[in-house]
């Protein structure tokens, strides 16, 4: 009979499969739980550990480290067999696919709205001048792991929508419509580039990855919204706006730290939490641009200038 | 001062002299030696800084193991050599995943992980067993 004392020892022993399982999941490409997300995967293990937890309470058996380790490894196995790292796997990404959505195919659409949701990876958002083109989406997944692009036309408004695992995306946005873009990743980063002179909205936000936002806004033709937010990764704003457009930027940040570097902007109010920018001559401005930016334990960086 | 330990195990006792271990020193300086050794041909362009940082590695988890093995070898100093071994096969396969591609082969941290547990836990329950 096993004695209290080697439940430590099973539990390790146990730890130490799940880990060489686990491992050699992430290595060969093989996720049971694909389509479980990143969340839920951790939930999951949670509740495991927990109830392993309690059964080994109920019993009196002090097994302290080895518990611990076995939660770990449950959590590192359920996250892996969610597919959530499967673009970080050896050389499994297939060539890069690309669905476009072009201006000869959606003739009577004056308005393009984008919606797109990833559990992990990288998304680029570019804008194109190219007035051929609406939108282009260039992704590399593993096989098997396509996203699902999924659009309508309500209206004159071309809506996307775009959601998957675990893939790198780069849009491209046509710059001479109206448009609008939410995109949320739960593990990975959001980098942006683009003129802004169509932009409705924009909200990105990532769970643990950093957004990077490179903006440019010589003019612009109505007002316009950008929200990004973050958790645990840090926020960079690149922004050049023109003298017709008055910007207003806030940012916020709950345990990281706010830099700054600014031209023709000036400080409302800041603190060690917060900052306040608006740009010179905002009250006769012709249109706006409010930006909010906030941040969990990341830091926020913003660069501003108006140009004249 | 009476030896302390689990049943099954060599017993540990506690130090009485604080005594300079030559061991330690020994291997203190060749894991100091491969670091320079990896440093400097990284200077002088015959590795890449990842390359470089691989070897440094490699040439660490050499060391640890032939710590542990030359530790295992004196019993008055055998209980260190456990950690040694796992640390030494962790900084392998560290070392493998940074020369292959960190973003593709981390998963080998894992394995190296899961391997070490593995290994010390049915090590452990045999020496139990045995004792019992």
């Amino acid at each position: 009979m096993m004695i209290k004392k080697d439940v430590g020892l099973v539990l390790l022993i146990a730890s130490g499969v799940i880990f060489i399982i686990a491992g050699l999941m992430q290595l060969l490409g093989a996720f049971p739980l694909y389509g479980l997300s990143l969340i839920e995967a951790l939930g999951l293990a949670f509740l495991a550990s927990g109830i392993i937890l309690l059964i080994l309470g109920l019993l009196g058996v002090k097994v302290g480290g080895s518990a611990v380790l076995l939660a770990i490894s449950l959590c590192v196995l359920m996250v892996i067999s969610s597919g959530a790292l499967a673009i970080f796997t050896p050389g499994r990404l297939e060539d890069g696919s690309v669905a476009i959505f072009r201006t000869a195919e959606f003739s009577s659409v004056s308005e393009l709205s984008i919606s797109c949701e990833i559990s992990s990876g990288s998304l680029e958002v570019y804008s194109t001048p190219n007035r051929s083109l609406l939108l282009e989406a260039e992704y590399y997944v593993r096989p098997g792991m396509e996203p699902t692009i999924e659009h309508e036309v309500v209206g004159g408004r071309l809506s996307v929508f775009l959601k998957a695992g675990a893939i790198l995306l780069r849009l491209f946005v046509a710059s001479w419509l109206p448009w609008s873009l939410t995109a949320s990743t739960s593990l990975g980063s959001i980098e942006a580039e683009f003129n802004i002179t169509s932009l409705r909205s924009l909200r990105l936000s990532s769970a643990l990855g950093s957004i990077t936002l490179s903006i440019m806004a010589q003019e612009l033709l109505w007002n316009s919204t950008i929200t990004a937010s973050t958790g645990l990764g840090s926020l960079d704003l690149n922004l050049t706006i023109g003298p017709s457009v008055g910007c207003q930027v806030r940012a916020s940040t709950s345990l990281g730290s706010i830099d700054r570097e600014l031209e023709g902007f000036e400080v409302v109010s800041s603190g060690w939490d917060y900052l306040l920018i608006r740009s010179e001559g905002y009250a006769s401005a012709e249109h706006f641009l409010d930006v909010s930016l906030s941040t969990s334990l990341g830091s926020i960086d913003v660069w501003a200038e108006r140009r004249a | 001062m009476a030896p302390s330990g689990q049943a099954g195990e060599l017993p540990t006792f506690p130090r009485v002299v604080e005594k300079a271990d030559p061991i330690s020193y020994f291997f203190l300086g060749l894991a100091i030696v491969s670091l320079g050794l990896s440093a400097l041909m990284a200077q002088l362009g015959l590795l890449k800084p990842l390359e470089a940082l691989s070897l440094f590695l490699w040439l660490l988890a050499l060391v640890l193991w032939l710590d542990a093995l030359i530790r295992y070898l004196r019993p008055w100093t055998r209980h260190k050599s456990m950690p040694l071994a796992i640390s030494g096969s962790i900084s392998a396969a560290l070392a493998a995943a940074v020369f292959l591609g960190l973003t593709a082969w981390w998963p080998l941290l894992i394995l190296a992980l899961g391997a070490c547990s593995l290994a010390y836990g049915l090590f452990k329950l045999r020496a139990a067993r045995t004792a019992r």
